[in-house]
């Protein structure tokens, strides 16, 4: 990097505020020329900070539409997860009843008769209680 | 220390009432609307800004925009306020921004209908022009120098929340800034916007 370079570095650096060596920077005419012609640039630049094309756009709607968008996400990711479980209930039985035969699957027709209710009743008014509170 | 800066960020609501940055950030995670809605709306002026400066072109900033938002909104709950909300918004603004040139290698159309703020007709068609130019010259820098330039002449970051944002060491956002100035002086002499 040339001398000049090193300096109109340090002379953007310094019209910006960041930090620069003050010592390197010696007023020569040079220097003076390319800081004129710098401030008038930025000078003209600062122009493009007017322009503003006609947008318009609605936060709210914006908003509704991300909450559309997460409650679809979740009922896929939901779908999934019941996919899943299904699969891998169904093929922990079928190992099972696969040992255990006839006897095994009616025994269980039983449990689950008798006892799927009280876990199910508690687990919906949970979840209806959530959704609600959301 | 970024942290305790940003505990003096305010923002005035409706009712007059003080409400800091990070406690509408916390509202917002916990899915309070209004909250979320007040941190865009506050933000909105300075994130269209920079993208009408960065695109210059009106329907890709309308679109990058609302994506911006969109996804802002959808992620909000993996904010840190380790930044200011808006630095987030640009982030999330430069890389749409970023992704989209990859997509599409177009050609840059500067509108006709962009407002300027001058009032007298021949002086807004003067300084349309003018405009103009110089939007077609901050275009002609490379997206990343652009990028640097505009957030710091315009919005007056520092390096190192430049470096952040770009995700690149301070070294390059110092020489990318040095570039793009001496490049802008080049182009305006060249095109006698300003004498040689």
């Amino acid at each position: 990097m040339s001398k000049k370079e090193k300096l109109t570095n340090m002379l953007i650096d310094k019209y910006y505020n960041e930090r620069y060596d003050i010592n390197s920077v010696n007023k020569s005419i040079n220097e003076s020329i390319f800081e004129n012609k710098m401030n008038n640039a930025l000078e003209k630049i600062n122009l493009v900070d007017n322009i503003d094309f006609n947008i318009s756009i609605d936060t709210l709607k914006i908003i509704e539409l991300a909450n559309g968008i997460q409650i679809k996400r979740r009922s896929f990711k939901e779908n999934i997860y019941f996919i899943i479980t299904s699969i891998l209930i169904l093929s922990v039985f079928s190992v099972i009843f696969l040992n255990v035969g006839i006897k095994g699957i009616i025994y269980f027709q039983l449990f689950i008769v008798f006892f799927l209710p009280w876990c199910l009743i508690p687990l919906a008014n949970y979840t209806l209680g959530r959704e609600k509170n959301e | 220390m970024n942290f305790l800066l940003y505990l003096n960020v305010y923002i005035i609501s409706k009712e007059g009432e003080l409400l800091d940055e990070l406690e509408l950030i916390e509202k917002a995670k916990m899915g309070n609307k209004s909250a979320l809605n007040m941190l865009l709306t506050e933000n909105y002026n300075l994130l269209k800004g920079y993208i009408i400066k960065m695109t210059g072109d009106p329907t890709l900033s309308q679109d990058i925009l609302q994506e911006t938002m969109l996804k802002a909104v959808l992620n909000i709950k993996k904010f840190l306020p380790n930044a200011k909300f808006s630095t987030w918004l640009i982030t999330i603004a430069t890389n749409l921004y970023r992704d989209n040139l990859r997509k599409n290698k177009n050609l840059k159309v500067l509108d006709e209908n962009m407002a300027s703020t001058s009032i007298n007709p021949e002086e807004a068609t003067i300084s349309k022009l003018e405009y103009k130019e110089i939007l077609q010259i901050i275009q002609g820098l490379r997206y990343e120098k652009r990028a640097v330039f505009i957030l710091k002449h315009f919005y007056d970051y520092s390096y190192v929340d430049i470096a952040k944002i770009l995700k690149c060491p301070i070294g390059t956002v110092r020489s990318r800034l040095h570039y793009s100035v001496k490049y802008i002086i080049v182009e305006l002499e060249r095109r006698g916007i300003i004498n040689e």
